[in-house]
């Protein structure tokens, strides 16, 4: 049977070899086709692409400066075409021939003189005319040529000013290496041609008849702006390059067919001999194993073939199983074993109780934690209803939530709630609670977890009480100090007023042991006020009371009424005061003014009090930084190093309560707490034996606090102006570079609105602006950069619109010689730096008067 | 009777027409017959310019004056035709010709661009065209092999303008001196020029010159290279198209150093201060001059003044923009129609020789004494080299060195 197939299918086979020849023959011929097709696609691509690299190259050529520059300069003309189109070439690999052309299209430079332009003058022009470029394809002695052109663009004026044409033959590309190289590499190649369409057309037609050579044609498509005559790529291979392979091949197939065929009808047979037989075999024994489960079986093997590995490894296969089933088995016991001891230990250790309960409410499990707070043994509470553990009134809210348990879910479920608990000693406490469902072998159950809180609970409320007391307390002082001031005061004017009166009795004058009494009275009473108010102010400020009204103050007035003030207790004790300040005007800072009148007083008293007679009191005040440091240095007896931290404390005068000097001992409280207020600091240095030296700062006034208070004293001078010249509308030119000093002028003519200030920075722009605005007086600053004021000023008067203008020279030099040089130059008038304000705006009134004449 | 009627009619027709034709003939002011014509070659097409028309300004004016006070050779007016070149020299070239071919056109008068005048050199004398230039610079303008020569200059000098700024390099403080050239006959002729002052000037030195084309895009990078040869201060051949793109480009990079910039006078050809931007006044950029409004010859300008705002109403000189080309035009068309009388007629060569053999001239730029003489066809001198900057309201400031 076997046999009769085998020949069966020996027929077949070579029937279908006969059948396929044909078929193979016209497949080949595709394929053969298709390569050329491939070949010519990938050659007219490199035409066009080489096409389209020269136009770009063309475009960017024509607008490069050095070519538009070439246009216009004769010289090198020639050369810069020859070095841009060498290099061209060489890329490219075409002779290109390079001309420029002038606005007529009549050539002025080309890279090859000897070569003649396929197109006419009249085509360049055009170009250059339309400021567009073109191109055209001319076929010339049968070669194609491309000329293309692009406008040359004169950057200068925008126009077109003449034009830069390539011209190639494309012939050449045929010639390449790279193109020429493809008839070795596939020399299956018979020809390579370019060809127009109308050679393509009459060449097919010729070939009509002759369908087995195999050729093809690919269209070259060029940019749009090239106009001309189509070309085409054609490609042609071999005849006998189709046939003698086929040829080949359909023999040598035939006898490899034959002689395989015979050799595999020899080898089935001796197989199925032999190892069918053991495959039989091996298939009993394995159907044996399904039927009894895992036990020892096992697999015949003899002759140590592949069938034999097979028996082997089924029987170590089933070994292995057995092993890993045990192992499996051992290892899970053991992990639930563990699991569950940990589990245990973390809720035994918890801090805090941890109760389940079934669905119904009893209890089920009731960790060591639970046990100390209720104070019930585990095996007590076990199987009973949790509710034994509330008070009598959460009972029946707790069943409520039990019973209807998914309708009070949101308010109960995993949120801690305060409720009451109840001990086993029937004692109720606090107790937070925080309850979560769980499910245990599809059981719903409850873990509730508690907290003790009858700790935290007496300390909120410890607290509160607290609060209350102080929030209590703090009224009562205020309301106390309040009317006790009112409580005081009045008897202490009566002491007062009747003690004075006593005092300046004309009528009833006093004996000198009365006079004793009574100044011993009236002091006694004076520094019972004195203790009042002190003690009332710093009452205010604790309280937050206060009120500051701050100011930009000028140090220098205040420390000069401080010290004329305080002169009349010094001079009592024969005690000199000197002092170094800074002058009036220069120095300001933000203080209140009578709180600062208040410190200043304050320790110059001290300085005064806490002193030897005729001794010496030395005050400072400077500038540091940005504060103003003042110094009140004494040398009296000091203060010992022990007793500093006591200074500013309240009510303590540091040893000098039994001596006869005066003082409440809140002075320096007070005074400390007026500089802070003030955003000052304040302290002192002392040894005792050396005097003390009190120091505090003060924040300096920022130039806009002081331009506001400077406004201030110009309001006052505003009383000036009533001379009807400055009530015209009138411009007034300041020539001046330096910023500040505009600024200054600004303000001193703010508040003349009828005139108006014209500045410039420089002599230029100032003899400009003079021109322009024809002001009524011109302000010039003599040392100016550039051209300086006085030939600014000549340069005016030699200008008719400009020459009667008045022009006020400003310097700071003040010599008499430069006044009068000034003057001699021509100057209306001159002012010196730095400008006074009066003299200033007297000087511009005087010049806008005289005009107004 | 009727053909002694008819003879009579027509003796009278004939007489009335003859006292008409003869009288219109004797009045022949009103219309333009036969003027002479004085052609001017300028580049009105190059962006911002404002050469061409103050040029022009001058011309017209020059020619309202004489035309006023009678003409040229006894009664004929004199007319301007104008062309735009573009400051391209093909296109100066066919305007020449075109200028030639125009009969009765005695002279043609040329622009800012040396680089058109130095190719309009040849045609010039082939034509026997006399060529008057009033604004270009380079020396071989009037400093070529032919003879006659029929170019003459009432203007600046490159071989004048170099030593100068090269003067004013060094009074800036620094020995090391970069230029910028343009990369035409212009910029070479410059390049001589200041070979020869660097020659005189032995602590000068000279540490980069670059060369840079029209239509140039970007001359920071060219400041920067001569910069980085250690440049203290840079001397600029340029018209205003490229200087102001440099002061553009250095506003906009204030990291960029500055240097003192001593630029030739191009820059006044065109809207410098307008297309320079703010720029401008921050930097030291001086240029040359040979005339200012403010240093006019007075009689000279009084006159002036008069009819520029008869013609044209203009009454604020210092508003003028490109000063030079005005007083340059002025000038020399003043001479020039001095040169027609002399010569008597329209004949170009006549009138070249003519203006060889002037008498002394009071212009506005200068008294000239003469103008021009045989070997001389230069009408200014170096002594009128100034040097000035932008002010602050843009207009031409002159500055002490």
């Amino acid at each position: 049977m076997m046999l009769s197939t085998s020949a069966l299918l020996l027929v077949i086979i070579f029937i279908t070899s006969a059948f396929s020849y044909n078929a193979l023959r016209d497949m080949s011929l595709k394929v053969t086709n298709q390569a050329l097709e491939g070949h010519a696609q990938t050659f007219r691509h490199d035409l066009e692409t080489r096409v389209y690299a020269l136009v770009e190259n063309l475009k960017e050529l024509s607008s490069n400066a050095i070519i538009a520059n070439a246009l216009t300069d004769d010289l090198g003309r020639d050369v810069y075409l020859r070095d841009f189109v060498a290099g061209l070439s060489a890329s490219e690999g075409f002779a290109i021939t390079v001309a420029m052309t002038n606005f007529q299209g009549k050539v002025i430079a080309t890279n090859r003189p000897g070569e003649n332009l396929m197109l006419p003058m009249s085509w360049a022009a055009g170009i250059v005319e339309r400021a567009k470029g073109d191109g055209r394809i001319i076929l010339s002695n049968g070669a194609p040529y491309l000329v293309i052109a692009e406008p040359v663009i004169f950057r200068n004026t925008e126009t077109a000013e003449g034009a830069l044409i390539f011209q190639v033959n494309l012939r050449e590309w045929l010639e390449f290496e790279r193109i020429k190289s493809i008839f070795s590499i596939e020399p299956w190649l018979s020809s390579l041609n370019l060809e127009t369409v109308s050679e393509i057309a009459s060449f097919v037609t010729l070939n009509a008849h002759r369908k087995d050579i195999p050729i093809t044609h690919a269209a070259l498509s060029f940019p749009p702006s090239i106009v001309g005559e189509p070309l085409v790529v054609h490609l042609a291979a071999q005849e006998s390059f189709i046939q003698d392979p086929l040829d080949e091949l359909l023999g040598n197939v035939a006898a490899m067919s034959g002689a395989i065929f015979i050799i595999a009808l020899l080898g089935s047979f001796w197989l199925s001999k032999t190892q069918t037989r053991k495959l039989t075999r091996l298939r009993q024994e394995a159907g044996e194993l399904s039927k009894a489960k895992v036990q020892k079986i096992s697999f015949t093997s003899d002759n140590r073939d592949e069938v034999d590995d097979l028996a082997v490894a089924f029987s170590i296969l089933v070994e292995e199983l057995q092993q890993a089933y045990r192992q499996l088995e051992d290892e899970s016991q053991r992990e639930i074993q563990q699991r569950e001891l940990r589990f245990q230990s973390i809720i035994n250790n918890s801090a805090e109780g941890i109760i389940t309960l079934s669905r119904e409410g009893l209890i089920e499990t009731f960790n060591p934690s639970a046990e100390a707070i209720f104070g019930y043994a585990e095996t007590e509470v076990v199987g009973k209803n949790i509710s034994m553990l509330m008070p009598q009134e959460e009972r029946a809210a707790h069943d409520e939530y039990l019973h209807h348990s998914k309708l009070h879910a949101p308010r109960i479920i995993n949120r801690a709630r305060d409720l009451f608990g109840l001990r086993k000693n029937g004692a109720r406490f606090p107790l937070e609670l925080n309850v979560s469902p769980m499910e245990l072998n599809g059981e719903q159950k409850f873990i509730g977890i508690m907290r003790d809180i009858s700790e935290r609970k007496e300390f909120e409320n410890r607290i509160n009480a607290a609060r209350v007391e102080a929030e209590q307390a703090n009224l009562a002082k205020s309301q106390f100090l309040s009317s006790m001031s009112h409580e005081l005061r009045t008897p202490l004017n009566a002491v007062m007023g009747f003690g004075q009166l006593l005092e300046l009795d004309h009528d009833h004058p006093l004996t000198e042991a009365q006079k004793k009494s009574v100044s011993q009275i009236l002091k006694g009473g004076k520094h019972l006020l004195e203790l009042i108010d002190q003690v009332l102010n710093l009452a205010k400020i604790e309280s937050g009371k206060m009120t500051l009204s701050m100011e930009t103050v000028d140090v220098t007035t205040q420390l000069m009424d401080a010290v004329a003030m305080a002169r009349t207790m010094a001079d009592k004790r024969n005690i000199h005061i000197e002092y170094d300040i800074p002058e009036e005007g220069t120095t300001f800072v933000r203080a209140d003014v009578t709180r600062l009148h208040q410190v200043l007083l304050n320790l110059l008293s001290n300085a005064t009090k806490y002193n030897y007679e005729g001794g010496a009191i030395s005050l400072k005040c400077k500038v540091k930084g940005d504060v103003c440091r003042f110094e009140v240095k004494d040398n009296g007896p000091g203060i010992p190093a022990h007793m500093h931290d006591k200074v500013f404390a309240p009510f303590n005068r540091l040893g000098a309560e039994g001596s006869t000097v005066e003082g409440t001992g809140i002075g320096l409280t007070i005074t400390k707490e007026l500089v802070l207020l003030m955003h000052g600091e304040i302290g002192f240095v002392s040894e005792q034996g050396d005097g003390a030296m009190f120091w505090f700062e003060l924040p300096l006034a920022s130039e806009k606090q002081m331009r506001q208070s400077v406004k201030l004293t110009i309001e006052s001078i505003k009383t000036m102006a009533h001379d009807p010249a400055l009530m015209a509308d009138r411009k007034v030119l300041y020539i001046e570079d330096n910023p500040s000093n505009l600024q200054l002028m600004e303000m001193i003519l703010e508040h003349h609105a009828h005139l108006t200030l014209l500045t410039a920075q420089n002599a230029e722009l100032g003899i400009a602006m003079a021109k322009a605005e024809l002001p009524a007086l011109i302000l010039m600053d003599i040392q100016l950069p550039g051209m300086n004021g006085i030939d600014a000023m000549r340069a005016l008067r030699l200008n008719p619109k400009t020459a009667a203008i008045p022009v006020i020279a400003i310097s700071a030099n003040a010599m008499t010689k430069d006044i009068q040089y000034a003057r001699d130059m021509g100057f209306d008038g001159y002012l010196t730096k730095p400008l006074d304000i009066p003299t200033t705006l007297g000087a511009i009134e005087d010049a806008l008067g005289d005009e107004s004449e | 009777m009727k053909h002694i009627l008819k003879n009579v009619t027509f003796v009278i027709f004939a007489a009335l027409s003859s006292i008409l034709f003869s009288s219109s003939a004797l009045h022949a002011e009103g219309g333009p017959v036969n003027p002479v014509y004085v052609g001017f070659d300028g580049s009105y097409g190059v962006k911002n310019s404002t050469s061409s028309k103050a040029i022009e300004l001058g011309l017209r004016a020059a020619m309202h004056e004489i035309n006023a006070a009678g003409g040229v050779l006894g009664g004929r007016p004199l007319e301007l035709i104008t062309k735009d070149n573009r400051s391209v020299a093909a296109r100066g070239l066919v305007n020449l010709e075109e200028f030639a071919a125009i009969e009765d056109l005695v002279a043609v008068i040329g622009d800012r661009f040396s680089p058109v005048l130095l190719q309009q050199i040849e045609p010039a004398h082939a034509k026997q065209m006399p060529l008057l230039d009033v604004w270009a610079a380079a020396d071989d303008i009037t400093e070529h092999a032919f003879t006659p020569s029929y170019t003459f200059r009432l203007s600046l000098k490159d071989s004048w303008a170099m030593p100068a700024m090269l003067k004013q390099a060094l009074a800036k403080g620094g020995n090391k001196i970069g230029v910028l050239l343009p990369n035409t006959g212009w910029g070479r002729s410059n390049q001589k020029a200041l070979e020869a002052a660097l020659a005189h000037s032995p602590q000068a030195q000279l540490v980069g010159s670059i060369w840079y084309n029209w239509g140039e895009q970007d001359m920071l990078q060219h400041y920067r290279s001569l910069l980085s040869s250690g440049a203290q201060s840079v001397l600029f051949v340029t018209n205003d198209l490229e200087g102001s793109l440099l002061v553009r480009q250095l506003g906009e990079r204030p990291d960029v150093l500055r240097v003192p910039i001593i630029s030739h006078w191009g820059v006044t050809g065109g809207d410098m201060v307008e297309a320079s931007g703010p720029a401008l006044a921050g930097l030291d950029f001086s240029f040359v001059q040979t005339f200012s409004f403010a240093r006019a010859r007075p009689q000279a300008l009084a006159a002036f003044k008069k009819t520029v705002k008869e013609m044209a109403g203009i009454d604020d000189l210092e508003k003028l923009a490109s000063p030079v080309g005005v007083g340059h035009g002025y000038d020399m068309m003043h001479i020039l129609a001095k040169a027609i009388d002399t010569a008597g007629s329209t004949n170009r060569a006549t009138i070249r020789d003519a203006l060889e053999n002037l008498g002394p001239h009071n212009g506005l730029v200068r008294d000239y004494n003469p103008p021009f003489s045989a070997n001389n066809h230069e009408a200014l001198g170096p002594e009128l080299v100034f040097f000035a900057k932008y002010g602050a309201d843009g207009m031409i400031v002159p500055v002490e060195p």
